[in-house]
């Protein structure tokens, strides 16, 4: 836990929106330790899914430096990247975005075709409490079992690092929680979780809270003492 | 009005959306628009320059055949109901000055009927010397005014200066003889000339032009002419005769290529409309609520989207008509115009286009309403929520058990990607295979004409030289002829048989010919003639309505003796639907055989004395070969447009594929799958498709060669059907390397999915 296992350095991104410059993300620093529990909050806007999407390798940062486990992957190439989505990172949406026509199983499963993985899926899906769904299409679930679905998948992988986009956004208080648990879960098994989230309630059960606004990193507080998560609501 | 403007700056902006899509719809529109409005401006130009030409340069009604004189002539226009008659000495000349170049010379005294067109020079004048020639010949030769010709026929020599160039109504498309199919304008042309130029014995006619008052008076006048014209043989219907029959049976094939081709773009143009609008729909659904909140009716909404529809079917009608009658149907007319000789050969307009056109854009809103339809009269409340992938779980149950469990991901993946898409997979596949059908005709017509010369040279005749015989070939001539070339020989009787109370030409071949001129069984083999009956051709025996054991009543063109035969059995020809018998059958009927035609193996240097023409079969291969060049003009245009269709529909297909499953493709991104391996998902579908359709096109493109063969193709001909393994192999590799190709290029899309933009679109 002592080492960084993600380092941001004066990170930047930049867009043209028409003849607009927009900056995104702005001069941003973050360490993160390995295993740790990190909670993002910010308003719409502030930069939150970019910094996410950067550090998922889904996109470039316009300067500064992004190293995860050692590596810096604001230098990767295109196919680098998709060798690093495919061994390191793990993703969780707010719409679970999973194949509606691959069967729960399936859609676990999909993980072995691009890396290495020794989990069952069967056994990731148990964990998660499917196991009874994995001959079900998606279609046939609700949204909380979506994305425990969403999640099955994510942990198939082992990922070293979980990006989690809004991943209770889309759900209900009860339904959200045992997400969070899950997430909790993987954190505690030293894999480390990034949340980005608008819910300030959730920040209570994590490690760190990183506040972003208008692209920079206005706070980063390292939480003594997390909640447990059935002390939350919302 | 205000919203109305705003409705149709979102179509505009919406086709630009999907270019692609809608461009697909426009592009089969317009092709299948263009096909029909070409072919049928082509086939109504044809009709009506034909029309107005034999009407205005008065084509006889009637050619009344025999030994005639100027007596006869004056006799014929006593007959009731003929306006006017001119005699003509139609005879065969070969070209001294020029190689293997022969020409029919008709000798006329007047020119009132069949008027020359003159391209140029003068008109016909019966006190000039010289040659009023076939403009075409002419051409074909670079033959210019005032050149001469040195002609020998018949023993008689002439030396002509060309004095005009011309076309005659009688003389639209002419062959040398029934070995030929489409003229050959560089070796057999016609001209003119006074009858003045003969010598006194000579001026005698072997046929008169009669022009009747009117059309219904036809068969009166026939059997006046027959029955009471002394030297009368037979008296032919002038369009029933090569050079009017077979210009309207190319009219006519123009009906058969009308429908297949235009229905095929225009079926694929609307399985596009069903595809497009329904994603259009489908993804503005939000805003299909959105205007229903704000009070817009059902019926606003619905027309908003057919909108789409009208404006692409208006624009791809009018272009494809502009561009068939334009450029499509003048092609065409270029094309017969390469055979027939017609004054002011152009394109003509009926009100058949306008409705068509019409249809065409009627049935194109309707499909777009169809579709639209469900989508629009929904509550808005409901179209405001969120729709969740439409997914039928029960439908694709099946593939997660059994052998479908073993199928790596991309199979499962593509499997059920192709059931939840259905109307898209069947647009993919109905494409695909009218690609494969346009190959397999393209190259199925090469192979089928390659089989009719195959079966017409190696088959059918053999024999290096066929020696014409003359009428007046004396009976040591001839058996010198025997003596010295070869006993095989055949002689043609043009004859009348009687059918159902009817009247109707045709010919017998009455064969010695032994090897030379084999006559073929209904499976295109070589058999043995019997002497106890005569044998019909298998299409002629369908088409007249008989069978095996009838009995067939003719008699020969100038001898009124009947004569009532029994068919004993059915044989095949490419290009003669008649009647053959045997020398001996012929004998026994009582007639005294002397033939018209001498096959031999051996060498001919001159023409023998008792021939009038030397056919070397060399010389019948090269115009059978002419035709095939002319025929791959037509196998090429067949091939582009098969490529065309083939890689419009796949691209089409492709991109839609590609916007519905954005997401989908953004996942496996995220997730790690290489753009390559992506790609190969995408790929994998589009061969399943050319797969599926290779083996639908197949036995259909063989279908429609034969429905062209069989049906389309004037009666006279009877063509095997013959599609090679190489052509079923082309047709395959063809479609396979435009489905790969286009799928291949598609991919490069995925390296430009941007995966943040189409995971937060999905949401």
């Amino acid at each position: 836990m002592s080492t960084n296992f993600v380092e941001l350095k004066n990170v930047s991104r930049e867009y043209l929106i028409g003849e607009q410059e927009y900056k995104a993300l702005d001069k941003v620093n973050i360490n993160i330790k390995r295993g740790e529990f990190v909670v993002i909050l910010g308003p719409s806007g502030a930069g939150k899914s970019t910094l996410l999407n950067i550090l998922g390798g889904m996109d470039s940062p316009t300067s500064g430096e992004v190293r995860v486990d050692g590596h810096e992957i604001s230098n990767y190439s295109a196919k680098q990247l998709t060798n690093y989505r495919a061994d390191k990172v793990g993703f969780i949406f707010q719409f679970y975005n999973i194949m509606p026509t691959l069967t729960v199983e399936e859609n676990v499963r999909l993980v072995e075709d691009v890396s290495e993985t020794d989990k069952d899926a069967l056994a990731v899906l148990k964990s998660v409490g499917l196991a009874k769904h994995a001959r079900k299409f998606p279609n046939e679930l609700s949204g909380g079992e979506q994305q425990r679905v969403s999640i099955a998948r994510a942990v198939m992988k082992d990922p070293a690092l979980l990006l989690c986009d809004e991943p209770t956004g889309a759900l209900d208080s009860k339904t959200g929680i045992e997400v969070l648990k899950l997430l909790r879960q993987q954190a505690d098994e030293n894999t480390t979780v990034i949340v980005v989230t608008h819910n300030a309630q959730i920040a209570e059960i994590a490690d760190r809270v990183i506040h972003l606004k208008n692209g920079r990193v206005e706070r980063d507080i390292e939480n003594k003492k997390p909640k447990a998560i059935d002390e939350v609501s919302w | 009005m205000a919203g109305r403007n705003m409705l149709r700056r979102k179509m505009l902006r919406d086709m630009r959306k999907n270019f692609s899509q809608f461009i697909t719809i426009f592009l089969m529109l317009l092709i299948g628009m263009m096909a029909y409005s070409g072919i049928k401006a082509y086939m109504i130009g044809m009709q009506k320059s034909a029309d107005d030409y034999y009407a205005s340069n008065n084509l006889q009604d009637l050619d009344a055949f025999g030994k005639l004189n100027d007596d006869s002539v004056e006799e014929i226009k006593q007959i009731e109901h003929v306006n006017d008659a001119e005699g003509k000495l139609s005879v065969v000349a070969s070209i001294t000055n020029l190689t293997e170049r022969d020409l029919q010379l008709n000798f006329i005294k007047s020119n009132n009927i069949s008027r020359f067109y003159v391209i140029e020079g003068e008109g016909f004048d019966a006190s000039k010397s010289g040659l009023w020639l076939d403009q075409y010949f002419a051409r074909e030769n670079n033959i210019k005014l005032g050149d001469e010709l040195e002609l020998e026929a018949n023993g008689m020599t002439l030396t002509e200066k060309v004095i005009a160039l011309v076309y005659s109504p009688d003389h639209v498309a002419y062959i040398k003889d029934d070995t030929e199919i489409f003229p050959a304008h560089d070796k057999y042309g016609f001209a003119y000339l006074s009858q003045d130029e003969l010598p006194e014995q000579m001026r005698f006619y072997s046929s008169v032009m009669i022009d009747v008052d009117n059309e219904d008076n036809r068969g009166v006048v026939k059997t006046t002419t027959t029955d009471t014209i002394d030297g009368v043989i037979s008296v032919v219907n002038t369009k029933d005769q090569y050079s009017a029959a077979s210009y309207q049976g190319e009219i006519n094939e123009g009906k058969t290529y009308v429908g297949i081709f235009s229905g095929l773009f225009i079926a694929i143009a609307l399985l596009c409309v069903v595809t497009t609008m329904a994603r259009i729909v489908r993804k503005d659904r939000t805003q299909i609520g959105v205007m229903k909140a704000l009070g817009f009716s059902d019926k606003r909404i619905a027309w908003h989207y057919i909108s789409y529809a009208l404006v692409l079917a208006v624009l791809g009608s009018v272009t494809g008509v502009a561009l068939g009658l334009l450029a499509f149907g003048r092609l065409f007319i270029e094309m017969e115009a390469v055979f027939f000789e017609v004054a002011n050969l152009h394109t003509g307009l009926d009100y058949s286009i306008l409705v068509m056109a019409i249809f065409t854009v009627l049935i194109t809103c309707l499909t777009c309403y169809l579709v639209v339809r469900g989508y629009v009269t929904q509550p808005a409340a409901e179209i405001l929520r969120v729709e969740r992938p439409k997914v039928k779980s029960r439908s694709l149950r099946f593939t997660t058990s059994g052998v479908f469990k073993k199928l790596s991901f991309s199979s499962r993946w593509n499997i059920r990607d192709i059931i939840r898409n259905k109307a898209r997979t069947i647009t993919g596949i109905f494409g695909v295979v009218g690609c494969m059908i346009l190959l397999v005709c393209g190259f199925g017509i090469q192979d089928t004409i390659n089989g009719y010369l195959e079966t017409e040279l190696s088959v059918i005749n053999h024999y290096q030289n066929r020696l014409n015989l003359s009428e007046e070939i004396t009976d040591s001539q001839l058996d010198k002829l025997y003596e010295e070339y070869s006993s095989d020989s055949s002689k043609t009787l043009g004859i009348e048989f009687k059918k159902d109370g009817e009247l109707k030409v045709n010919n017998i071949f009455v064969t010695d010919a032994g090897d030379s001129v084999r006559v073929l069984d209904k499976k295109w083999q070589a058999m043995e003639l019997s002497d106890d009956g005569v044998y019909v051709t298998q299409k002629f025996a369908e088409l007249e309505g008989y069978k095996v054991g009838d009995e067939i009543e003719w008699h020969i063109f100038g001898d009124n003796d009947y004569y009532k035969t029994k068919i004993i059995g059915l044989n095949r020809d490419p290009q003669n639907q008649n009647i053959t018998m045997t020398r001996k059958m012929y004998e026994s009927l009582g007639f005294n055989y002397r033939p018209d035609a001498i096959y031999t193996d051996k060498e001919v240097k001159d023409i023998p004395e008792g021939a009038e023409t030397v056919q070397d079969i060399d010389s019948i291969r090269d115009g059978m070969n002419q035709m095939l060049d002319t025929m791959m003009t037509m196998v090429v245009a067949l091939i582009v447009f098969a490529a065309i269709l083939g890689a419009i529909i796949i691209y089409n297909m492709g991109i839609l594929s590609f916007a519905e499953k954005d997401y989908q493709f953004s996942t496996l991104k995220v997730l790690g799958f290489s753009d390559k391996r992506i790609g190969r998902i995408f790929i994998q579908q589009n061969l399943w498709i050319a797969i599926v359709a290779i083996i639908v096109g197949l036995p259909v493109g063989y279908g429609v060669v034969n429905y062209i063969f069989k049906e389309a193709i004037d009666d006279a001909y009877d063509f095997s059907i013959s599609i090679t393994l190489l052509t079923c192999l082309l047709s395959t590799i063809g479609t396979f390397i435009v489905s790969y190709t286009v799928s291949k290029w598609l991919t490069r899309r995925v390296a430009k999915i941007d995966m943040v933009k189409s995971l937060k679109a999905n949401e």
